[in-house]
This record gives structure tokens, sequence and C-alpha cells, in this order.
């Protein structure tokens, strides 16, 4: 007879939740030097680093162990040292570039190389010893590749900053940074959130197979041969990946309507427009906003209104206990309908007047850790109690 | 042996893991396995009952899986039934 599930299974809820709960510190942050008009770089890193490196670090410390089956010893310890040094090497870079604190120049690149740089090296050895490598686990390690090489530019920007050198390779960094490491992760991470929570089937596999390696290899040749065409590939990869996630979304079984995957559909409407405005117009600002807010920012609170819910219950299922609330009276519907009306208006704002959108983006993470703070609640109540296994057993 | 099958195709998380989660308590050594069909491959109930000695084979179909769970020692039979 079955007699129990491990208790320890599940790596603790505290090292991911730690991550996702300083994203929407750094979002406010970047709110606060987007109205006080603090130069553009630190702002776009406070998104960049600040928010999304930040949920997608604390998605992979927690997807890794029981999506992968790789394990981190230690994992609340290993979940703060990372921690640590992204919190410093991230505000020492926004001062570095948002007012011009050369001197902390060097800090910031240590501080982020050995978090940025030390996670993907550290994640990546493990997931090369993962005995099974699905689609969802190749686009995760191309992220992480792509995020390594992203770092070392970064930190060899700041160099050339810190001894007043002109800047070469920006564009590469940024190419790299954004569609290498937050793209390709999201990729990775779709191919196995969205079937799993929207009931949709797997994108086909002639689609799903060699979008990853497909989209890393144009950019790799991007960076190696600097033709812009090259570029416009990757555009169209992610066109085509925008494509088929939306219309799996459409085609699903179930069709009420849900704010989450409203904002996956937010955010595929938007890497497609964002695909098309790099194809036919160029790359600029707009197409980065359009990349980052529109499209990235979008699949992770989409996301988060899922996997925080899901998390809780699994920890908590895993001490067993089978009497808390249903995943969908976590979070209020309402309360995410609403973040999704303010996240569309500070979009459009961003995208036209750009600085007017500050109060909003304020307002949407504000409520962002409002709704998040029922399920974390239930989470940290029920870890006091004694598991109901320990007595049965 | 007897086969319980858990249609999961259509349910949300964390229904899935629930119910096969839920059928493993009258999985019985010698007597019963469980044939737990799904859209995708269940990534994180697969490594949840690893560590509790639960084997399991995957069958694919097209986009539907097939994921058969038992007790390490009923392995034989269970690819008899299953014909792998
Ligand atoms: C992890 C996510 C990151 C993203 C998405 C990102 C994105 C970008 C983008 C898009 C640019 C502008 C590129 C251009 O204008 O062509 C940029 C510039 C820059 N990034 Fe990053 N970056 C990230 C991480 C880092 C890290 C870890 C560092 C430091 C170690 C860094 C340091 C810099 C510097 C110094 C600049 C140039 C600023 C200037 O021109 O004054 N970035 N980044």
């Amino acid at each position: 007879m079955f007699d129990g599930v491990s208790l320890d299974q599940a790596p603790p809820f505290e090292a991911p939740l730690l991550f996702f709960l300083t994203a929407p510190l750094f979002a406010i942050v970047g709110s606060i030097l987007l109205e006080y008009g603090a130069g553009e770089f630190a702002i776009l890193h406070a998104f960049s680093i600040g928010f999304l490196a930040f949920i997608m670090v604390g998605a992979l410390l927690q997807m890794l162990p029981v999506v992968v089956g790789v394990k981190f010893e230690r994992p609340k310890r290993v979940a703060l040292l990372f921690w640590l040094p992204l919190v410093g090497g991230t505000l020492a870079l926004i001062a570095t570039l948002g007012f011009g604190q050369l001197s902390l120049a060097l800090f910031a690149a240590a501080t982020l190389l050995l978090a940025l740089g030390g996670f993907a090296l550290v994640t990546l050895v493990k997931l090369f010893k993962a005995p099974r490598k699905s689609d969802a686990v190749i686009a995760m390690i191309l992220a992480l590749l792509s995020l390594l090489l992203a770092t070392l530019l970064g930190g060899h920007l700041l160099a050339a900053l810190a001894r007043g050198k002109e800047l070469s390779l920006l564009p590469l960094h940024g190419a790299l940074a954004g569609f290498g490491w937050v793209g390709l992760l999201i990729v990775g991470v779709s191919y196995q959130v969205i079937p799993m929570f929207y009931i949709t089937q797997e994108l086909p596999a002639i689609v799903r197979r060699p979008l990853a390696p497909a989209i890393f290899a144009a950019l790799l040749s991007y960076a190696l041969f600097q033709e812009e065409w090259l570029f416009k590939v990757v555009d169209g990869l992610f066109l085509l990946f925008a494509l088929a996630t939306f219309w799996r979304l459409f085609q699903r079984k179930r069709t009420v309507k849900e704010p989450t995957v409203a904002f996956f559909q937010v955010a595929m409407i938007f890497l497609a427009a964002t695909a098309l405005y790099g194809l036919f117009h160029g790359h600029d600002w707009r197409y980065l906003v359009a990349f980052g807010y529109g499209f990235a920012m979008s699949v992770v609170y989409g996301m988060l209104y899922k996997i925080i819910p899901f998390l809780v219950w699994f920890h908590l299922s895993s001490r067993g206990f089978f009497d808390i609330p249903t995943m969908r009276e976590l979070i209020s519907e309402r309360l995410a309908w609403l973040h999704l009306y303010i996240h569309l208006a500070s979009l459009s704002l961003l995208l036209t007047t750009t600085k007017s959108a500050a109060p909003l983006i304020l307002a949407e993470n504000l409520l962002f850790l409002w709704i998040i703070k029922a399920p974390i609640l239930l989470y940290f109540r029920y870890k006091k109690r004694p598991s109901p296994f320990a007595t049965s057993t | 042996m007897r086969e319980i099958v858990v249609d999961t195709r259509d349910l949300e998380p964390p229904g899935p893991m629930q119910m096969v989660l839920s059928e493993l308590q009258s999985m019985l050594p010698g007597e019963s396995f469980i044939h737990q069909i799904h859209r995708m491959e269940p990534t994180m109930l697969i490594n949840r009952l690893a560590p509790m000695g639960i084997e399991y084979i995957i069958k694919r179909d097209g986009s539907t899986y097939h994921i058969y769970y038992f007790y390490p020692e009923d392995r034989s039979h269970v690819e008899e039934r299953i014909d792998v």
C-alpha cells in the first residue's frame, strides 16, 4: 500500500518567492526613475534585470527541480547567494547608468557577473546533466548561454564606461540579453506552462523542435557577422512563435475568459507586432518597449497569476494539506482583470508619451503585490501547522 | 493485473496531479497499475513520484500521452500488458 508523499521532495517556496517579490519593487523603482527623468539605460535595466531577470531566476530555481529533476543542494542558501549580489549589482548599475556614478561601474560589473554569470554557469552545468532534454530544456539551455554571453558583454561595456572609452559591441549585448535570454527563456517556459495551465495542445513538433535552436543560431550569426538581415530572421522566428502560440490559446477547449490567458494573448499580439515592426520598420526604442513591456512583462504577470497559486497548492499538498482553497479562489479574478487594463494603459502611454506612464506602472505593480498577497499568506499560515503526514504515519 | 485508467486531458492543474495521487492510494504491488492519459508529459508529477520508488513508462500517440505508473516489481507485467 502506498503510504504518503515524501515531505522534503519539493524545493522550498521561499527561494523563488524572494525573487518574485523583489521584481515588482524594482519595477516601482523603474517607474520612479521614469517619473524623474533618470537616464534611459538606468530605467531599461531596472526593468530588464530588476524585474525580468529576478522573475526568471526565481522561476528557474523553482522549475528546474520539479520539471527537469535538477536539484540544488541547500536551495534557500543558494537563492540568497544569488539574490544578494543581484540586488547590489542592479542598484549599482542603475546608479552608474542613471546618475553617472562611474566609480560604481566595476562594482556593478563584478556583482552582476557573480550573480547572473554564476547562476547561468551553475544552471547550465546541471542542465547538461539532465537525463532527458525536452525542447523546453533545450530552449532554457540556449537562454542561459545567451545570459552568460550578455552578462560578459555587459561587464565589458561597464569596464569601457569606467575608463571613459567608447562603447563597442553594444547592439550585441542588447540582442543577446533581450532576444537570447529573455526571448528564448519565455519560449522554453511557454512550452512547459501553456499546455499545462491552459489545456492547449503543445505546439506542433515541426515548429517546437527547431524554433529555439534556430533563433539562437540566427542571433549568434548576427553577433558574428553583424548583418542586419540576420536580425530580421530573428524577428521572423519570433513572429512564428507568437502566431503559433496565439493560435493554440485561441483553440483551447475551455472558453471561460480568464485574465491570465488574456495576459498571454496580449503578450503574443505584442510579440507579433514587435516582430512585424522590426521586419518592416527597424529596431528603435519603441521596438524595445513593445518587446520588453508588451511581450515579456505581460507573459510574466500572466504566468505568475497561475504559478504562484499552483506552487502554494503543490507545496502544501506535498506536506499533506488537502483542505486548502482552490487555485482560482486564491487569486482575485476581478482585480487581475483590473491589472490587465492598467497594464494596457501603461503600455499605450509608454509607447506614446513615455514619461506619463510612470504613475500607472507604479499602480500596476502595487496592485500585483496586493493580488498575490492572499496565496502567499496562506502558504505561510499553513506552513506553521504540523504536517498531517507526521501524525498519521 | 488491474489497469486503473485516469483521463486527465481536459483537467486544469492541479486536477491531473490530484487525480493520479489519489488513485495511487489504491494501487497495490502485484495487483494494479495506473494508466494516465494526458495532453503533455506530466513532468512535475513524475519527478514527484520518482523518489517514492514509483516507476513509469511514457507512450506517445500523436498529441496524446499515455503514462503508466507501477511498482518496480511489476514492470514486466505492465510492459507485457501495454506491449512495449
Ligand atoms: C539581463 C538582462 C539585460 C537586458 C535585457 C539588457 C538589455 C540592454 C539593452 C537593450 C541595452 C541597449 C543596447 C543598445 O542600445 O543597442 C543595454 C545596454 C547596456 N547594458 Fe544591458 N541588459 C541586461 C543586462 C545587463 C548586465 C548584467 C549588465 C552589466 C553587467 C548590463 C550593462 C549594460 C551597459 C553598460 C549598457 C550600455 C549603457 C550605455 O550605453 O550607457 N546589462 N542593455
